[in-house]
């Protein structure tokens, strides 16, 4: 009977978080859930609204939740768990897409479900965890949220076209900076040819060597190659999933219905 | 102002003036189409007639003290005129009957060239030359080609220094060679350090510097190499019908300018023989020069000179090899209009490929 009494126990001391948290959530009630304290009470408004209004443009939910920590969880884990605790995701498909970050170790999750899944495809994970990553390395939160909102956008905007982002995916170009780049390249190109048609008006030049006139070329009398000493230097090897070379396309998804990027920022 | 002695090759046939054809290689008369080789006319010049002077002497301020000191007089032996030649001019022609005169008295001691490279091209071949230098040239105003007009053309002989030379060098360079590996998950780079001496010796053969400093430095490097193998032993009958100068640049000065260009050449390929290194900074070296020896001669290089817009420009032609060198003026308009039309162009085809690529 003790030993029940201890297992319900121990059972009860588990859940609490998770309750506590959805105690939190429910109320919240929004895409935001800022646990860990990065935002301040505007920047958390001006990023609820817009990823509401992503929510609502696309019919997939999109998702932002900050704790301080895992609670010995991994981070894929603890974020599933969330994502049904805090029952996220639209419509019937609870299609959705969230970034938790936890401030204990400083790991970041991407997580998608739902037909998120079609959307943020493993490669699209990668593109958007590169928006973001920087502006967290700094402790630029507001910044690297409204970059992973942008980035959504952009995913979801594709997706909606019937192209979801994958491999081979090339990011449009800004014709500004395409016409800034022309327009620099074109004054380099013609400089560089009008500097060699005015070239060909000037021949008279004084000669700087003698080679003309050398007879036999050089007469070595010492060759002396004097090792003096070695310096090493290691660096780690990129590896190849994390470079995006690796992808073969497509989502990897768990038997949960969930797929994941994670990582530390 | 001194007066001194001149000579005219004349014809024996005619007695018309000679000229040396450098196609042929002989002196020949355009009065009786005879022609000669130069040695049969090799001959004591005979005495200078004693033409009564035809500018009176008392006339004050003729010449100042240091214009007379750098001009002297000789008689024309065909017509008798009395000219006037700066100090470095050996061989001329009269400009009153055109007959070409060599000016003998300078040309003996220490002024006397060794050697002598003889016209092989002509004045014709010098204007085609020029005629294709304007071609091919798109930033060459066309009003230049058009208007302009050679205002001279001739045919001198320019003194020059010919120096044999052998230069020892030593060098040092410090080097790295730089190997990859990799072990597990890192790349591990090994950079070797080296010290690389290298010592050696170069030895260089007729390494010309022109002797005077009336030419113009860049031109006269610029219409190198002469073909050696035409050089003969000086003779004055080569002279006839162009223009000839001595030196007035002696040959210590010269070899100052050949010593810059030989140093040059012997670092340039000490660091050659420096291989299979990813990166080498030069870290120190000496060089001495072991011998040197100079031989005084007399090159062929045609001088011409046009006027455009008020602005003279000079060109000279090596009058061996028949390479012509002379900058040119340059249309601003048009390049301007090349540059607008260049950068477009580019502008929209890089513009083109950042959207397609």
């Amino acid at each position: 009977m003790k030993k029940v009494l201890l297992s319900v126990f121990s059972l009860a001391l588990c859940l609490l978080p998770l309750w506590s948290l959805g105690a939190q959530a429910e109320e919240s009630k929004g895409s935001v859930y800022d646990w860990a304290g990065l935002l301040t009470m505007e920047e958390n408004q001006a990023l609820n609204r817009q990823a509401q209004a992503l929510e609502e443009r696309y019919g997939c939910g999109v998702y932002i939740l900050t704790t301080q920590s895992l609670e010995g969880k991994s981070p894929w884990q603890f974020h599933e768990e969330l994502y049904g605790q805090l029952d996220l995701g639209a419509g019937e498909e609870r299609s959705g897409v969230s970034l938790l970050l936890s401030m204990e170790e400083r790991d970041y999750d991407l997580l998608a479900y739902g037909w998120g899944n079609t959307v943020f495809t493993d490669y699209g994970k990668e593109l958007l965890s590169e928006e973001f990553l920087d502006d967290f390395g700094e402790d630029d939160y507001d910044q690297g949220f409204r970059d992973y909102l942008a980035g959504c956008e952009e995913l979801l905007e594709q997706a909606s076209l019937g192209t979801p982002v994958d491999v081979g995916y090339r990011r449009p170009r800004s014709f500004l900076a395409g016409l800034g780049i022309s327009a620099l390249g074109g004054v380099l190109g013609a400089l560089g040819v009008c500097t060699a048609l005015k070239g060909q008006l000037k021949s008279a030049k004084i000669k700087q060597e003698a080679d003309d006139y050398c007879q036999g070329g050089l007469n070595l009398n010492l060759r002396q190659d004097l090792f003096l000493r070695a310096s090493r230097s290691r660096t780690k090897v990129q590896q190849a999933s994390s470079s995006g070379s690796g992808h073969s396309g497509g989502t990897r998804v768990n038997a949960g219905g969930f797929s994941h990027r994670s990582g530390k920022f | 102002m001194m007066e001194e002695e001149s000579r005219s090759y004349q014809c024996p046939a005619c007695t018309g003036p000679l000229r040396y054809d450098g196609a042929t290689g002989r002196l020949v008369c355009d009065y009786c189409d005879s022609s000669f080789e130069p040695r049969d006319l090799e001959q004591e010049p005979r005495e200078a007639e004693d033409f009564p002077p035809t500018v009176d002497d008392t006339v004050e301020n003729a010449w100042s003290p240091q214009e007379a000191d750098a001009l002297q007089q000789y008689h024309c032996p065909a017509c008798g005129a009395l000219l006037a030649c700066d100090e470095t001019t050996v061989a001329t022609s009269c400009p009153y009957c055109g007959n070409p005169l060599v000016l003998e008295g300078k040309l003996k001691g220490g002024l006397r060239p060794e050697l002598i490279l003889p016209f092989r091209l002509d004045k014709e071949q010098a204007k085609a030359a020029l005629r294709q230098h304007y071609k091919k040239k798109a930033l060459l105003p066309r009003a230049f080609q058009e208007e302009n007009h050679l205002e001279e053309l001739k045919g001198v002989y320019v003194p020059f220094w010919l120096y044999d030379c052998r230069l020892w060098g030593r060098a040092n360079y410090q080097a790295k060679r730089l190997r990859s590996w990799r072990e597990g998950d890192y790349r591990v780079t090994e950079t070797q350090h080296y010290l690389i001496r290298r010592e050696g010796t170069m030895e260089f053969s007729s390494v010309p510097v022109d002797g005077s400093r009336k030419m113009p430095d860049a031109l006269m490097d610029a219409i190198e190499p002469f073909d050696y193998g035409g050089l003969r032993p000086f003779s004055n009958s080569y002279l006839p019908g162009f223009l000839a100068e001595v030196y007035d640049v002696d040959r210590g000065e010269a070899a100052q300018r050949m010593e810059q260009r030989v140093r040059a050449s012997l670092q340039r390929e000490l660091r050659r023989s420096v291989i299979g290194y990813e990166a080498v900074v030069p870290s120190g070296q000496q060089q001495r020069l072991l011998s040197q020896r100079a031989h005084y001669a007399l090159l062929p290089v045609w001088l011409l000179s046009t006027r455009w817009r008020g602005q003279t420009y000079l060109f000279a032609m090596n009058g061996q090899t028949g390479r012509l060198i002379g900058d040119l003026p340059c249309d601003w308009r048009r390049y301007w209009a090349y540059f607008a039309g260049c950068s477009g162009l580019f502008g929209a085809l890089i513009l083109a490929l950042w959207q397609l690529l």
